[in-house]
């Protein structure tokens, strides 16, 4: 049932040719080295990160603001001078400055960058973690985390591809704690269970039962483990400082060596339409050490090779200044720093034009940076599913891998 | 009007059978009669104390209290005790959860009032206002969220309200005829576009901390809405004749009936409920146009139908057997398992354990078994989407201290029954709090039977 990356590459077959097809003959060689990503992490910026602060600056514009442009480990490459430690590590990340958007709604915005698809009413699409969840080999854990937010739906996928959302993680650490000490109850349970269950043979009764297993099986895993930051030597705590965002971030590198496939990390506070320049200031100070500590971290341990790490929000913000010094949102500029996974660094895909108003070289669409990303894991971004009603749905909505990030 | 149209107004606008036919043979011969021709043998009837949980947790959203149970075993009658609870208190306040639940979801929304919805609903349905009425309601509602509850059905499906509006009061899909002709049905790109006309004139205005919305006639211009029968209004009230449209065709009265029985039976006539389509046809044809004329006979009165449906001998099939036999289940001649809804494990624990502290923070306790990741309809379809973390969540739930009690005593309050010789067994020696933690996950318990 489980296509994985090794049966879409072994059997190539229609899906993978008419995918090199869409793409032209010469992309066939680059994207047919084999996929190295085996898990992504994405820091996810919500309410919007204004781009021009950060990732797309425009020194001296009057669209500019108050931030100076700063050099990077990439010559010809300048970001916004509140990323100084990312700045020195932009060997490792590439920026797509011309993702052009249309949803300028932050819950619409929120779904069409989580799942590649805007949203219709009574037709889930699944979130990206949710897909890489179920097209890379099983675990005996959630394999989709989200750390400080709740994270989308895995829709047609079903519950088991669902998000595993730690809000905050000292509270989770004390429920995986009130569980172990409850197994004793919760197998009673089972074992009443029994006569009922054979008497009344149905998939909801499998289902909960596999649940049930599943967080038995849960309970003794390294997930567990990966979220009691206690167990980290105090001095590498100490690097992604005490800010919660820091300890997010710390958790899912945990969370990524033992094992999880997709983790997304929230720093919320990006809805910046008013004192724009103080606010990203602020945000961009939590951000930065943090970030910063999970490239070398993951570097060091030689795991950046097969993570992706995607950095991303809604949308981006107006090139304008508001009259509350803010800025508003802005989707036909949006901006995304993408790296490691096997997609290469330092490089900057599109343009936009002087004032930062609109992308004026190698527009990327939303889907692209999806097909993207599940190029990089080896999955086919025209992989059609079957939803549960007996639709079929593509994985993405038309993307296609960005070539420039071959 | 093109032929297509025309085929279409005779589908949607064909009435209910003329007035001195035959009377319809009822619930129960009509299945009787569908059994026979399919060769299904139904389930026998469950005994009196099952009867009671199913009806309690249906009418009233909780299982009957060990004082319930024991003075309907001595006095077992089924019409009194439908009467009781369809007068109880309980009664609109559980179903307007239900239906809350099923027009906006569980999930957080930004802007429109979830509980203002829930508690105008719970006034309608308390003062057993008609479906037919509260659908035209909810679809022209004007006004300010937090103080006309009405409004907030239309404001938390505003983005495409035409889609949720087909799909709750009609379970048509127009979801695929948003962005092309539906692959499969009869639904194109233009009916979508028509119905969601009747929306245009919608002003939406930010107050504080509410949200005010009106028609504004100035929006009234360009095409005029079509209904999918084809009517159009003749004024520019726009949504209040929608109202009118819908409630007077056809599949209203089939969907409001196909949506009580899901929800008693488990399983809709047409299942899922909200997916009447040419690809997805009742399961019992028959019984939904039955059914859907007592409707209007009844002149949309959820009590007199749900009064209906729990006396049918349909009712009380048992849903105990196996092997698993999917056609009876689609048939009816064997009851399906359902998850409670949340509402109905917190409520059902609260009588069970007699707890006050338990309904005291049952808004807590509810958010935390909804989980965070789901913000879908429970109620949309009774298949089991539990993830691991919501059913961590209900194993963390912290219960009440069980009244001092013996297993038999727990038994009766949380399961309705006495336990069996190998349960008492398994249980001997255990202290209360283990056991009742041990019922209230167990299946038995976490499922309607």
């Amino acid at each position: 049932m489980m296509t994985n990356r090794r049966g879409f590459l072994a059997g190539a077959a229609g899906g993978f040719f008419a995918y090199a097809l869409r793409n032209g003959g010469g992309d066939l060689f680059a994207q047919a080295a084999p996929a190295r990503a085996k898990r992504c992490l994405v820091l996810w910026m919500d309410g919007g990160p204004s781009q021009i602060d950060t990732f797309d600056p425009k020194p001296g514009e009057e669209t500019g603001g108050d931030f100076k442009a700063i050099g990077t480990a990439v010559p010809g490459l300048r970001i916004g001078e509140p990323l100084p430690q990312i700045a020195r590590r932009m060997d490792k990340l590439s920026v797509i400055r011309s993702i052009r958007s249309s949803e300028g709604d932050h819950l619409r915005g929120q779904y069409l960058l989580h799942t590649g698809f805007p949203l219709v009413e009574g037709f889930g699409r699944p979130a990206a973690g949710a897909v890489v969840s179920k097209e890379t080999p099983e675990a005996k854990f959630p394999k989709y985390v989200t750390l400080g937010a709740p994270g989308f739906g895995p829709a047609f996928l079903g519950p088991a591809h669902a998000p595993f959302a730690i809000e905050e993680i000292p509270k989770a650490l004390a429920t995986f704690r009130a569980l172990a000490g409850r197994r004793e109850r919760i197998r009673l349970s089972r074992e009443l269970d029994r006569e009922f269950d054979a008497a009344h043979p149905s998939p909801a009764l499998d289902g909960r039962g596999e649940t049930v297993r599943k967080i038995e099986e849960l309970l003794d895993t390294p997930f567990v483990r990966a979220l009691d930051l206690e167990r980290e030597p105090a001095r590498e705590r100490g690097r992604y400082g005490p800010h919660p965002f820091g300890q997010r971030c710390l958790a899912a590198r945990r969370l990524l060596e033992a094992g999880a496939t997709f983790v997304e990390v929230h720093l919320d506070g990006w809805d910046t339409h008013v004192e724009n320049f103080a606010r990203v200031g602020e945000l961009c100070g939590v951000l930065d050490g943090p970030w910063a500590a999970l490239v070398d971290d993951l570097d060091a341990k030689g795991l950046l090779a097969e993570t992706v790490l995607l950095w991303m929000g809604e949308f981006g913000r107006t090139p304008g200044i508001n009259a509350r010094r803010g800025r508003d949102h802005y989707p036909r500029v949006t901006c995304a720093v993408v790296g490691g996974g096997g997609i290469p660094g330092g490089r900057i895909v599109g343009e936009t034009d002087r004032l930062g108003t609109s992308v004026v070289k190698d527009p990327v669409t939303v889907p692209d940076l999806f097909a993207t990303l599940f190029a990089a894991f080896g999955i086919d971004p025209a992989r059609r599913f079957r939803t549960e009603f007996g639709g079929t749905a593509t994985l993405t909505d038309g993307g296609r891998p960005i070539r420039a990030l071959a | 009007m093109s032929s297509r149209t025309s085929v279409l107004f005779l589908l949607l606008a064909a009435g209910a059978p003329a007035a001195g036919q035959a009377p319809a043979p009822g619930i129960d011969g009509i299945l009787a009669a569908h059994w026979k021709g399919a060769g299904i043998a139904p389930a026998p009837l469950v005994g009196d104390a099952e009867f009671l949980r199913r009806l309690s947790l249906d009418l009233a959203g909780r299982i009957p209290s060990k004082a319930e149970l024991e003075a309907f075993l001595r006095k077992p009658d089924r019409a009194a005790k439908i009467d009781e609870l369809l007068a109880s208190p309980e009664f609109p306040r559980f179903w307007s959860e239900v239906w809350t639940a099923w027009l906006n979801g569980y999930a957080a929304a930004f802007d429109s009032n979830r509980e203002g919805l829930r508690f105008w609903l719970e006034k309608e349905i308390r003062e057993g206002a008609p479906w037919d009425r509260i659908v035209s309601r909810l679809v022209s509602a004007s006004g300010v969220s937090n103080v006309d509850g009405s409004v907030n059905f239309i404001l938390h499906n505003g983005v495409d309200p035409a889609i949720k509006v087909s799909r709750a009061f009609l379970g048509i899909r127009l979801d695929c005829a948003k962005c092309h002709d539906h692959p499969f049905d009869r639904w194109t790109q233009k009916h979508f576009e028509e119905m969601s006309r009747f929306f245009a004139t919608i002003r939406r205005e930010n107050l504080t901390g509410s949200v005010r919305v009106s028609d504004a006639s100035d929006r009234a211009g360009g095409p005029k809405p079509r209904f999918l029968t084809g009517s159009q209004p003749v004024t520019a009230r726009w949504r209040e004749e929608l109202g009118y449209f819908i409630t007077e065709s056809r599949p209203f009265g089939r969907a409001f009936a196909n949506r009580l029985w899901y929800h008693f039976m488990g399983r809709g006539i047409v299942d899922p409920p909200d997916d009447f389509s040419l690809r997805n046809k009742p399961s019992v044809p028959a019984l939904l146009d039955f059914l859907a004329a007592e409707a209007e006979t009844r002149a949309w009165d959820l009590r007199s139908m749900a009064r209906l449906i729990c006396l049918s001998d349909a009712y009380r099939r048992s849903s105990a057997g196996a092997p698993r036999d999917p056609k009876a289940e689609a048939a009816f001649a064997r009851r399906v398992l359902k998850p409670l809804l949340p509402e109905q494990v917190i409520d059902s624990l609260a009588v069970a354990l007699d707890s006050d502290a338990l309904r005291q923070r049952r808004a807590a306790a509810l958010r935390g078994l909804l989980g965070r990741s789901f913000g879908e309809d429970f109620s949309l379809t009774w298949r089991h989407r539990e993830t691991v973390q919501d059913l961590m969540a209900k194993f963390a739930l912290d219960l009440p201290a069980p009244p001092s009690a013996s297993t038999e005593d727990l038994y009766l309050r949380m399961l309705s029954r006495r336990p069996t010789a190998r349960e008492r067994e398994l249980l001997r020696g255990r202290p209360a709090a283990e056991v009742v933690s041990a019922l209230a996950h167990s299946n038995e318990f976490y499922f309607g039977h």
